[in-house]
């Protein structure tokens, strides 16, 4: 499996291409560490999310729905015995936003000015 | 974490929760406890057939059986706590304690130490099927496979030896099939990328 932020093209993004593929949806901290999150497994609980990114219920409840809407990650209600669990899934397009978010962050961090010409 | 994040900072927290949740996934998805707490005892189990008698396995059987299988239930059910699952195991272990527990008693009981196996190896395959785990799967298998072979009554006639010494090869077969499943868990468990494809 690639790891996005250790990409290595032969032509790097220019910092107006590395700009251009933030994605404001992903770039909030609580969605990015949800997108991480559910893309690293088949799918996780609405309980190890909110465990593992210490938010409170409405805060993680918010952003799911947020990426929910834009199709990045799906959600399933069910039960596990008799207790009610909620389920929450990576799509194939909230895996790819956050391949491109990541490649984009890790193109900003070792993007450089070019050095002022002499006079 | 709702503080805006500069990119240094979103690719460091990124990997902060990446390597969290491969490290929970290493523990939830691990069956080398099991596998390795069987193949230590199934390698007890050989010197006992040999040391005392294939009855004394039986009772041998009857207390680590069902002591190993509700550790294990114990185990398994606290990081069920804390860690998701792909499944109901709450139901699957139960369900394996209580066949470790009638399978030592009962068929350990009856002096003949391979069906205390059969039942073991039926408790991986319930183990396997809670934690979706091929490799865990996969020793199972082997482990009814090679059981039901030593049951034949012509592989006895065949080689020729004591059902004791029989016995303490198979469980010997066994140990070190279970702990090679834990060595081969612990590897494939190690190191799963945790960043989208």
């Amino acid at each position: 499996m690639t790891d996005p932020a250790n990409t290595t093209d032969a032509e790097p993004p220019t910092l107006g291409e590395a700009t251009g593929q933030l994605d404001s949806l992903v770039h909030h901290p609580v969605r990015l560490g949800i997108l991480t999150v559910v893309a690293a497994v088949e799918r996780c609980t609405f309980a190890y999310l909110k465990d593992t990114l210490e938010v409170t219920d409405g805060n993680l409840s918010r952003n799911v729905t947020a990426l929910e809407q834009a199709g990045l990650v799906e959600v399933e209600k069910g039960y596990e015995g008799r207790r009610p669990r909620t389920w929450v899934s990576a799509t194939l397009a909230g895996r790819e936003a956050l391949t491109r978010h990541l490649a984009a962050l890790q193109a900003l961090t070792s993007w450089s000015p070019e050095p002022p010409a002499a006079d | 974490m709702t503080a805006p994040l500069t990119p240094e900072g979103a690719l460091a927290e990124q990997r902060r929760i990446a390597d969290r949740v491969e490290r929970d996934r290493r523990i939830a998805s691990s069956a080398a406890m099991p596998l390795g707490l069987f193949g230590v005892a199934s390698l007890v189990a050989a010197v006992v057939m040999i040391a005392i008698s294939p009855v004394a396995v039986g009772i041998y059987w009857s207390v680590v059986g069902p002591v190993g299988g509700l550790f294990l239930a114990w185990w398994y059910r606290k990081r069920e706590l804390r860690l998701p699952f792909d499944g109901p195991p709450t139901a699957v272990m139960v369900y394996t304690a209580v066949t470790l527990v009638v399978g030592a008693l009962v068929l350990g009981w009856s002096g003949d130490g391979m069906l205390a196996f059969f039942a073991v190896g039926s408790a991986y395959v319930l183990f396997a099927a809670a934690s979706d785990n091929r490799s865990t799967f996969q020793v199972a298998v082997a482990i009814l496979a090679l059981t039901w072979v030593a049951q034949l009554d012509a592989w006895t006639g065949l080689t020729g030896v004591s059902e004791s010494t029989r016995g303490a090869a198979l469980s010997a077969a066994v140990g070190i099939s279970q702990l090679a499943g834990a060595v081969a868990e612990r590897r494939r468990t190690t190191g799963v990328a945790t960043t989208a494809a």
